[in-house]
């Protein structure tokens, strides 16, 4: 666990950071984002004392930083920079190997942890093990700066734009190797950048810096819906949450207070009950638990409407969980949707609903025109 | 080219001895330079205006000429190899400490930054980063220093430290050309050699990974390995060399010692060995030699710290330029002063007289003597104004010289020009000047038969050839003072202008000439 206490840095008198304050908990994939100069970069080389802080606290697992020897705290978490860093004058084994190897690691242990490191990043160790990095494409430099973050299995790894100066292709690739990474042995990463999507994509946490402050620190999905202000608005971009339609879940897009009915009721009073609120469908609970569906088209002919309506209940519908993502519900929807999906919790209990002009209204939101202007009211298109 | 072959195989074992003094110097200045400046230029990579400062600073040492360094150094270093060396370290030292310098600070700066962020000490980022890479760079800077000492280190003959530079300056002295060659010649091979195999040892020091790509691991083990036993053992020879030689000579070195030094022209190289040869075949005392020193006032410095023994001077200069006294035209007055104020204010013994007086002469053709009737120097009172004076810059602004002349006697030439050694020699064959200042016993008197002027104003000071000799050196050898005083008024002006012309214009050796003075003398067997 990184905490970060009320920190201040300037450089010759320019404020660079201004009370900084963060908790960053073990397993934690945090990416720093900003435009330049807002201080990213700063922050993150004051966790390994590359740059010294003014005033305020590093402290990592209880221990303040200050009072950790500086090689042996850096030597304690991996550090990847853009372009990896790598040492030219030393092949791909002396790069990995080169903590190792300073502290006192045999050899032979040593080659055993490269070639497995080589492997982690899906380099074969027997054709790059000897190579030299001017041999290498940036990529592959990249991956080899990420075995070397890893060599000494450290509990945090910083990375300073790691991917920036890699083609798109590459970056993709690289990003989700990070990515499978960070699970998989679930390390505290620390990641400067400067691209969005790229937050987007890795973080588990996205701290927004603006002019030496952190303006927003959150998931990247509650970073997408609700801006902490229009700073982060204006950064995150308008359409950024519809390039991303697996952070808009069922519970952003629904109606809630749904026309609701319960299965003991008659079919008349359900039928006064559509008429009275213009609906062709009821939903049928219990306890607030959805039990299906009652719609106009299955009851129309009943001569009786006087039984209870539990016979006609129609439960092969299909609902979705609140936590659905939009992707999901559309790709679900077949052409002959018509009526509404209710929208459940986990436990079954009914929240609310999607119809389809809802559906049709929370898509045309990714067209919001530049400015607003004003809506013709009739007439054609 | 035959001519030169003929020195070569008669001076090829001073030649020898030249050349391994030569290298010596260069090797040791270089060893010098590298110890200062590769941690120089190291430590001025953390602050640019530090590295600015030292850096202009190692410039504008480099602009210093050396002979003016020469002139600084001397009174603090004395003479001999210690302020050759460091004339020759303040040149090798700029290229070692800019490259040093480019080197280090123009590596990547992603590199330094993850090497500092995986965690090297700053030492092991200095020794296992930053230096490898920087390594071809400062190769190349130490290949440069290098040949610029083999070069440089020609200077050394100017503080008596021998070299090669002690060929070149016998050949400019003596207008001959072979002889300057002689010491040139090797010195650019040796320049060539150094350059060669610092190359190779650059090509060494790349590492491998900072080799273009298609290069990379393309030379086989094998011969890498061989590269490197050469490359290493020529090194270490270059090296090793300077360290065991110079113990050697150490171990050597006679307990009873000598040094005999000079100023740098031929007439008093001859003395030097002369006197160098009479102690040697009297005594069992070494003489070690000191030749060529630059001057005077650089020699007289010398003998006064005890980095000379002794060495000969003339009774004007000694009173005018060392001693500073009022000039006296009157021989014995001259002599009385300087002998007395040498040993009072200094402690050093001034010899009698070795007979010849080297003043100045003014001197025409025969033809032009006949022509204007010129045998005396009052002769030009009247004649002076149809003359062209081509005389040395030195004599033209002298007070004692040309200025007095026309100030005191009205003696005024119908044009001066102001010539250098040599050329008023030509200029006057040439009929370009018809009247020249020269030393009395200058060898291209006899050889051109000029006429000199009898001095029958009193006007020259008088230049009488004595010795100087530490007062130490009689109480430490006894046997030296009535040794020594045997040249004392045995040289005319005739025997020393004969001398001058076998090695001037004859090109003999200097110690040859000398050897056969002290024999037809009677002085050695």
């Amino acid at each position: 666990m990184i905490t970060l206490k009320n920190i201040y840095k300037s450089y010759k008198s320019k404020p660079v950071l201004t009370g900084i304050n963060l908790q960053i908990e073990s397993g934690e994939f945090i990416v720093l984002i900003g435009p330049s100069g807002c201080g990213k970069t700063t922050l993150l080389k004051m966790i390994n004392k590359l740059v010294p802080v003014d005033k305020g606290d590093v402290i990592i697992d209880g221990v303040p930083i200050k009072q950790i020897v500086d090689t042996k705290l850096r030597r304690s978490m991996g550090y990847v920079v853009q372009e990896g860093g790598l040492f030219p004058h030393m092949t791909v084994a002396e790069n990995i190997g080169q903590i190792l190897k300073i502290t006192g690691t045999e050899k032979k242990e040593r080659e055993a942890r490269v070639d497995e490191l080589l492997n982690m990043v899906e380099l074969p160790p027997e054709s790059y093990r000897d190579l030299y990095p001017s041999q290498l494409s940036g990529g592959q430099q990249q991956r080899v700066g990420v075995a070397r973050a890893f060599s000494v299995n450290p509990e945090i790894i910083l990375m300073d734009e790691p991917f920036s100066a890699l083609d798109p292709v590459t970056r993709s690739e690289l990003q989700d190797e990070i990515f499978r990474l960070q699970k998989k042995f679930s390390k505290t990463i620390v990641f400067v950048t400067h691209d969005i999507d790229e937050a987007i994509k890795l973080a588990s946490r996205i701290c927004i810096m603006h002019e030496g402050q952190i303006v927003q620190c959150d998931t990247p999905e509650n970073t997408l819906k609700n801006p902490a202000d229009d700073y982060v608005r204006q950064f995150i971009g308008r359409n950024r949450l519809w390039e991303n339609p697996e952070f808009i879940k069922a519970r952003d897009i629904m109606k809630t207070k749904p026309f609701c009915i319960s299965r003991n009721r008659s079919l008349f009073q359900a039928v006064q009950m559509m008429n009275q609120n213009s609906v062709d469908s009821l939903l049928v609970t219990e306890h607030g638990k959805l039990e299906g569906i009652l719609r106009l088209k299955d009851i129309r002919r009943i001569p009786d409407y006087k039984i209870p309506l539990a016979k006609y209940i129609s439960t092969d519908t299909i609902s979705v969980y609140e936590d659905t993502d939009l992707k999901k519900i559309i790709n679900h929807l077949d052409d002959n949707f018509s009526g509404i999906i209710p929208v459940v919790s986990h436990e079954n209990k009914l929240l609310g609903y999607i119809t389809k002009s809802g559906l049709l209204a929370a898509l045309s939101k990714q067209y919001e025109p530049d400015e607003q202007i004003s809506y013709e009211r009739n007439g054609t298109l | 080219m035959n001519a030169f072959w003929e020195l070569f195989l008669a001076r090829k074992a001073e030649l020898l001895e030249l050349f391994i003094q030569h290298m010596n110097m260069a090797s040791l200045a270089v060893a010098v330079s590298l110890l200062i400046g590769i941690p120089l230029g190291i430590m001025i990579t953390k602050n640019k205006v530090v590295a600015d400062f030292v850096i202009g600073f190692a410039n504008v040492l480099q602009s210093i000429p050396s002979i003016a360094l020469l002139a600084f150094s001397v009174p603090f270093l004395g003479i001999g190899t210690k302020p050759a060396i460091l004339m020759v370290v303040v040149y090798a030292l700029l290229p070692i400490i800019k490259n040093t310098y480019t080197g280090i600070v123009s590596i990547d700066p992603q590199t330094i930054e993850s090497a500092k962020g995986i965690g090297l000490s700053r030492w092991q980022q200095l020794v296992q980063v930053e230096l490898p890479i920087a390594a071809p760079f400062i190769m190349a800077g130490i290949r440069i220093s290098a040949v610029t000492a083999a070069g440089s280190v020609t200077i050394a003959a100017f503080a008596g430290a021998g070299g090669l530079g002690w060929f070149i300056n016998l050949g400019l002295n003596a207008n001959n050309p072979n002889l300057v060659l002689l010491g040139a010649i090797p010195a650019s091979l040796l320049a060539l050699l150094i350059d060669y195999i610092l190359a190779r040892l650059e090509n060494l020091v790349t590492p491998e990974g900072l080799k273009p790509p298609e290069e990379i691991n393309q030379v086989s083990r094998r011969k890498r390995i061989f590269d490197k036993v050469i490359t290493y053992g020529l090194c270490g020879g270059l090296f090793l060399f300077p360290i065991v030689y110079a113990a050697g000579e150490q171990l050597q070195r006679d307990d009873k010692i000598i040094t005999v030094g000079t100023t740098n022209f031929t007439e008093a190289f001859i003395l030097g060995d002369i006197y160098s040869e009479l102690i040697e075949s009297n005594t069992d005392i070494e003489v070690d030699e000191k030749f060529n020193l630059s001057g005077s006032i650089i020699a007289f410095s010398a003998l006064e710290n005890g980095d000379l023994d002794m060495y000969t001077e003339y009774t004007g200069t000694a009173l005018g330029n060392i001693l500073h006294q009022p000039m006296s035209t009157d021989p014995d007055e001259a002599y009385q002063v300087v002998r007395e104020r040498m040993a009072v204010d200094h402690d050093i013994y001034t010899s009698a007289p070795l007979g010849f007086n080297n003043t100045y002469v003014m001197a025409v053709k025969p033809a032009t003597a006949e022509k204007y009737g010129l045998s005396k120097l009052s002769d030009l009172k009247v004649k002076a104004s149809r003359l062209r004076l081509g005389c040395t810059v030195e004599f033209s602004q002298r007070p004692d010289s040309l200025p007095k002349m026309e100030s005191q006697f009205g003696i005024h030439f119908k044009d001066v020009k102001g010539l250098e050694g040599n050329i008023r020699y030509q200029a006057i064959a040439s009929d370009e000047v018809d009247i020249t200042d020269a030393f009395s016993t200058d060898a291209q008197l006899k050889k051109m038969g000029l006429v000199p002027l009898e001095d029958d104003l009193q006007f020259f000071p008088p230049y009488y050839a004595v010795n100087l000799v530490r007062n130490d050196v009689f109480a430490r050898y006894p046997e030296l003072e009535p040794l020594l005083s045997k040249l004392n008024g045995l040289i005319s002006e005739e025997d020393m202008m004969e001398m001058n012309y076998r090695v001037d214009i004859e090109g003999m050796n200097s110690k040859t000439v000398a050897h056969d003075f002290l024999l037809e003398n009677g002085l050695i067997r």
